[in-house]
């Protein structure tokens, strides 16, 4: 399985919010695994979503430079299971933006109802170690990364 | 790709604590994509290990008497180190309250005395027939599926040593 729980952006506004849709489909190999009479959408998968959706966000708010990883999920509820042929939206707002960590607040909504909250705060790790070891380069936002924002209608910032 | 998070179920000590193991191998398709040059296991899948932990204790305390176990809310996951290939997380997950309903638990992975991940967990249990009762079929096959992998896990041998632990108590 790929590790791409976006499949792209609806609106983008540099800095301050961005919307994200995914597609839930019955060819994604997990959902027949998580409970396999009863396909439902894992709902760390749906955590995952916001978090690519918000730490996009957050990346080019300040260029793609920093290093951006989850550090804390504040909170996420989810109400329902979403289904094959349901679309999730993820609408997240940035709340602070710093250099050494970014939160935001999200909305997962299905089928345009909302289902559920998910706030999460990043760190910019390299302005915030806490003695662990990792590679120099941004190994978040590659170049393969950064060319498939470019399919999300995504520029971002400063690249 | 199976979407199986925790490779062994360890100890399972009633009524209210249940300890497992994820292990990290390369072979792991998704870390290609998390990341091509550092890969390390995904945030969200240690909260999924977390989550199926406590939902083998949530079935065996009610005798796998739901076939639908789920987050309702998880509160405060922080997040202090990295899982990389090679390497394991020992997942625990304490039982605050398990209700008919729903159940409460504070979650945890760790290597050794390091913590990597904690967390508040709220579950939602039911069966797809409370909501409509054609769905009573599919319940028994996810309850009959559950009690298999319950049994893949070492769930049953958990179990054993746990009894055996109450004894000598």
């Amino acid at each position: 399985m790929r590790w791409i729980w976006i499949d792209k952006f609806v609106e983008f506004e540099s800095g301050v919010r961005a919307a994200a849709i995914k597609n839930v489909s019955l060819a994604e190999e997990h959902l027949h695994d998580h409970f396999p009479a009863y396909q439902v959408m894992p709902a760390s998968l749906i955590v995952e979503g916001m978090a690519q959706t918000a730490g996009i966000l957050v990346g080019e708010a300040r260029g793609f430079k920093e290093k951006v990883i989850l550090a804390k999920v504040k909170r996420a509820r989810l109400e329902r299971e979403v289904r094959p042929g349901e679309q999730l939206r993820y609408e997240a707002t940035i709340e602070q933006v710093s250099a050494e960590a970014a939160s935001t607040v999200g909305r997962v909504f299905c089928e345009g109802k909302p289902i559920g909250e998910i706030d999460i705060v990043f760190s910019h790790i390299d302005n915030n170690l806490s003695g662990l070891e990792f590679p120099e380069e941004n190994f978040v936002f590659t170049e393969e990364f950064k060319s498939l924002l470019r399919t999300y209608n995504v520029s971002g910032r400063g690249t | 790709m199976k979407f199986i998070l925790i490779d062994r179920i360890k100890t399972i000590e009633l009524p209210n604590r249940i300890t497992a193991v994820k292990t990290l191998s390369l072979a792991e398709e998704y870390l290609a994509d998390h990341f091509p040059t550092f890969p390390v296991m995904p945030g969200v899948l240690m909260l999924e290990a977390m989550l199926q932990t406590a939902g083998w204790l949530v079935r065996v305390t009610q005798d796998f008497r739901y076939s639908m176990i789920v987050l309702e809310e998880a509160k405060n996951i922080t997040y202090k180190s990295f899982v990389a290939p090679g390497g394991s997380m020992e997942v625990i997950a304490e039982a605050v309250e398990i209700g008919d309903a729903s159940s409460d638990f504070k979650a945890m992975g760790r290597r050794g005395d390091e913590e990597i991940v904690k967390a508040r967990l709220k579950l939602r249990h039911y069966n797809l027939a409370d909501r409509d009762p054609q769905w009573a079929d599919t319940d028994d096959r996810l309850i009959s599926d559950a009690r298999k992998r319950f049994d893949l896990l070492g769930g049953p041998a958990a179990l054993k040593t746990a009894g055996v632990l109450a004894h000598v108590r």
